[in-house]
C-alpha cells in the first residue's frame, strides 16, 4: 500500500470561464474589475466546441462545462479520461428555477420534460461522459463551498492509490439574477457574486504539467487557531486565502493569521473571479497559473504583502474557509 | 388556420430552443421528426406539454401522437379541431 501512496499527482491542463475573458489568461495581465455586487460570466464561442444542434437543450452551465472540459482535455491530449469528477454547489439552477416557477405556475401538470431532466445536479457530470462517450467512474460532489475540494480530493486519493491514471476534475456554478437576491439574504458574507466553470485534467504523468498537487485536506469544524497550528508545522511562504474584504468572511482568516509562527505573503483572488460555491476551484486555477509563470501578478497581493520576490514561487497553499467553520487546505508545487 | 401555424411554429421554436430559426425556416408540411427539423422522442414530449398548456388539449392516446404530429399543418389541424382554449 505504501508503494501506491508515492504515486504523484499532477495538474495536467486547466480551463476557466469566469467574469473574466472566458478560456485565456488574458486576467493575469489586463484583469477586469468589477464595481457591482454582481457579474454573469463571460461565454465563451461555444460553435468551437460543440455543434449547435446538439447545445440547444443545454443551459448556460451545461454549455460552459462542455466548454472547459472539451478545453482542458484537449490541452492535455487526452480524450477519455479514466474519471469524471464533478463538484457543483447548486448545480443546474437556471433550470431549477424555470422548473419550480412553472410548477407555481401550472402546478404538477404540464411540466416540461427538459427542464425536469436537466434539473438535477448530477446532469453536469452524465453530460460531459455522454459528449465524451466515457464510460468510466463518473460521481459529483454537492458539498456547498467545498464541492470542488471533495471532487479534487476523490480524485487525488483514487490516484495515490493507483485506481486511476487521470481524470477530469471540475467545479461549476452559475448565479441566475433570482439566485443573487436570494444568495444576498442567505449568504451575508459574499461580497462579490459571479460564475465559476473550471475544468482539470489531473493526471499521474508530470508530462508538461503545470504543476504538482502536494495534498488536499478539508477539515470539518476547525478553529483557526487549529488551522494555524497545522500550517505551523509546514511553513509554506505562500498562502492564497479566500478573503473577500467584509469582516463577517474574513476573520477567521485573521484570526488564523495572528496564531502564525512565520510570516507568509498572502494573496486573494476572490476581487478578480467573484464568489459562488465553485469559486475555490477559480482559486486553484490562479494558484496553477502563477506556478507555471513563476510570477505573483501584483493585484493578487493581499495586506501589506512586499510586491518583491514574486518571481520565485516554489509552492502555494491554497488556503479556504466557510462561515460553517469547515475549511479546505491545497498544497500545490512547482515541477 | 394560417395565423395558427404561424404562432404553432414560434411556440415550438421558443419550446425547443431553436435559437438559429425563425417561423419563415420551417416548412410547414416537412416532416418533423426524422428529417425535416430532425425532433426526437424528447422534443416530442415538449409538444405534448405545449398542446395541453396553450390549446387545453390532453393527449391521452399514445397511437394518436405519430399521425397529429407529422408536421406543423397537421398539429395546426388537430389543434383548431379540438383546442379548448
Amino acid at each position: 500500500m505504501k508503494k501506491a501512496m508515492d504515486k504523484k499527482c499532477y495538474i495536467k491542463s486547466m480551463a476557466l470561464i469566469s467574469c473574466q475573458k472566458p478560456l485565456c489568461d488574458d486576467w493575469f495581465s489586463e484583469p477586469i474589475t468589477f464595481d457591482q455586487a454582481y457579474v454573469r460570466a463571460q461565454e465563451p464561442d461555444n460553435k468551437e466546441f460543440i455543434l449547435p444542434s446538439e447545445t440547444r437543450r443545454m443551459s448556460k452551465i451545461l454549455k460552459r462545462t462542455i466548454c472547459t472540459a472539451i478545453s482542458s482535455l484537449n490541452q492535455a491530449g487526452i480524450h477519455n479520461p479514466n474519471a469524471i469528477i464533478t463538484g457543483t454547489g447548486m448545480g443546474c439552477m437556471e433550470n431549477s428555477e424555470k422548473f419550480l416557477f412553472d410548477m407555481a405556475k401550472f402546478g404538477e401538470k404540464c411540466l416540461k420534460p427538459t427542464l425536469f431532466m436537466q434539473s438535477t445536479h448530477n446532469t453536469i457530470g452524465s453530460l460531459i461522459a455522454i459528449v465524451l462517450k466515457c464510460h468510466g467512474y463518473n460521481n459529483t460532489y454537492s458539498h456547498k463551498s467545498i464541492s470542488f475540494e471533495s471532487a479534487l480530493l476523490d480524485a487525488f486519493v483514487q490516484m495515490k492509490l493507483g485506481y486511476i491514471k487521470n481524470a477530469l476534475v471540475g467545479s461549476h456554478d452559475e448565479i441566475t439574477p433570482f439566485t443573487s437576491l436570494v444568495l444576498k439574504h442567505t449568504h451575508p458574507e459574499y461580497k462579490f457574486l459571479s460564475e465559476t466553470s473550471m475544468s482539470s485534467v489531473i493526471s499521474t504523468d508530470s508530462e508538461k504539467g503545470v504543476c504538482e498537487i502536494e495534498s488536499v485536506e478539508i477539515l470539518h469544524k476547525s478553529t483557526p487557531d487549529e488551522i494555524a497550528t497545522y500550517l505551523n508545522e509546514t511553513k509554506d511562504s505562500i498562502l492564497l486565502l479566500g478573503v473577500n474584504g467584509t469582516a463577517v468572511n474574513d476573520n477567521p482568516y485573521k484570526s488564523m493569521i495572528e496564531k502564525l509562527t512565520f510570516t507568509p505573503r498572502l494573496l486573494q483572488f476572490k476581487h478578480i473571479f467573484g464568489e459562488n460555491f465553485s469559486c475555490s476551484a477559480a482559486g486553484f486555477y490562479a494558484a496553477a497559473k502563477i506556478l507555471e509563470r513563476q510570477i505573483i501578478p501584483n493585484f493578487l497581493l493581499w495586506g501589506t504583502c512586499s510586491s518583491k520576490m514574486n518571481n520565485d514561487v516554489p509552492k502555494i497553499t491554497m488556503v479556504n474557509s466557510s462561515v460553517d467553520s469547515t475549511w479546505s487546505i491545497i498544497k500545490l508545487k512547482r515541477i | 388556420m394560417d395565423n395558427l401555424i404561424e404562432q404553432l411554429k414560434n411556440q415550438i421554436i421558443e419550446v425547443l430552443n431553436l435559437e438559429d430559426m425563425t417561423a419563415a425556416d420551417i416548412d410547414s408540411e416537412a416532416p418533423l421528426f426524422g428529417e425535416g427539423l430532425g425532433l426526437d422522442s424528447i422534443d416530442a414530449l415538449e409538444l405534448i406539454v405545449l398542446l395541453e398548456r396553450e390549446y387545453g388539449i390532453k393527449l391521452t392516446n399514445p397511437a394518436e401522437g405519430k399521425a397529429i404530429f407529422t408536421s406543423i399543418t397537421s398539429i395546426a389541424d388537430y389543434v383548431s379541431r379540438n383546442r379548448k382554449k
